[in-house]
């Protein structure tokens, strides 16, 4: 299970730290491509309740779930 | 990429205009998965100016962006003459209750057919935060610097006694329970309102919460809203979930066009 988050449509507002339950995503130092600070995914921790996908206001997380798709 | 946007958007378009932390997205994604269930061939979008009006843009399909305030009427004219299509007007706030207020009110006194998603940020967020008709009084904005004298519309209330089917309220920091009540509002056949509450942090956020980050906004809205029918509300609270649903009320049909009037 991990929180795949697209460099090119995150704007670094940071709601899925807030959101996630289970602290598995942390404010980061990396930047994506339009300069803003991206959250970093710690994916041991990610359950893949999707809630961050959810809240995301830029659609820029998928949740790869392990054994799905081909 | 989300892979409902990968499926849905309209990719020439993005970047979103939206700040970051803006619940508009949230919103669209909401929107998305309503989409997702019921097929994209069957909605017409009309949407009005703001920042709220941009949310049906994203969306690779048929899409009115109407004058200020004129969303509800050209989506009366495309309900009539596409009585199929499922019709779903965004519009803000300050567009849908300050300028198209009138509007508004006769849409839901004809019971047309359509869905008017509202979406209330507080504030005139895209020409520089400007007061608009939902503040709670006493807020301090660019243009009630010593804080708001007048007291905010309550755009739920005013539709259900307009006549108003099919009335809910939601927030955009509570995804699942948005895309429930937005279901729910566009199957119902006649005129459905649901007013969203959102975070601006841009204009909103800096002004009236006094604080620019969008987790301020995210966790007052968590905290003021209410889903309980029966909780009393203290000061600052609201009911989300759906308000108040007629589902016997008949929506309008215009007459045949053979029944010429003597």
């Amino acid at each position: 299970m991990s929180v795949s988050i697209d460099s090119q449509q995150c704007k670094g507002c940071m709601l899925c730290v807030e959101e996630c339950p289970k602290s598995a995503l942390t404010p980061g130092e990396t930047r994506g491509s339009r300069g803003y600070l991206m959250p970093r995914a710690n994916n041991g921790k990610c359950v893949s309740c999707g809630l961050c996908a959810l809240l995301c206001p830029d659609l820029a997380i998928s949740i790869i779930k392990e054994g799905a798709g081909t | 990429m989300n892979p409902l946007a990968e499926k849905y958007f309209r990719k020439s378009a993005l970047p979103t205009i939206f700040c970051p932390g803006c619940g508009d997205g949230t919103v669209l994604h909401a929107m998305l998965r309503v989409i997702e269930k019921t097929g994209l061939e069957n909605y017409a979008f009309v949407s009005g100016i703001g920042c709220s009006g941009w949310i049906p843009v994203y969306i690779n399909t048929d899409v009115i962006h109407a004058l200020h305030g004129r969303a509800i009427p050209v989506a009366t004219g495309l309900a009539l003459s596409m009585p199929d299509k499922k019709i779903v007007v965004f519009t803000g706030d300050g567009d849908c209750c300050g300028i198209g207020g009138n509007h508004l009110i006769h849409a839901a006194r004809r019971n047309i057919d359509m869905t008017v998603v509202m979406i209330n940020n507080y504030i005139y967020g895209m020409t520089g935060g400007q007061v608009s008709p939902s503040p709670p009084a006493g807020s301090k904005t660019k243009t009630s610097p010593y804080g708001n004298p007048e007291r905010p519309f309550d755009a739920a209330a005013l539709v259900q006694a307009a006549g108003a089917a099919f009335v809910a309220r939601e927030t955009a920091v509570a995804p699942l329970r948005l895309e429930k009540s937005l279901s729910a509002a566009i199957r119902h056949q006649g005129f459905s309102f649901m007013e969203v509450i959102t975070q601006c942090p841009t204009q909103a956020g800096r002004n009236i919460f006094g604080d620019g980050k969008p987790q301020t906004i995210y966790h007052a809205l968590k905290k003021a809203a209410v889903s309980q029918k029966d909780v009393p509300l203290e000061s600052g609270q609201f009911r989300v979930g759906i308000l108040h649903a007629d589902l016997a009320s008949p929506p309008y049909r215009p007459p045949l066009a053979s029944a010429r009037p003597i």
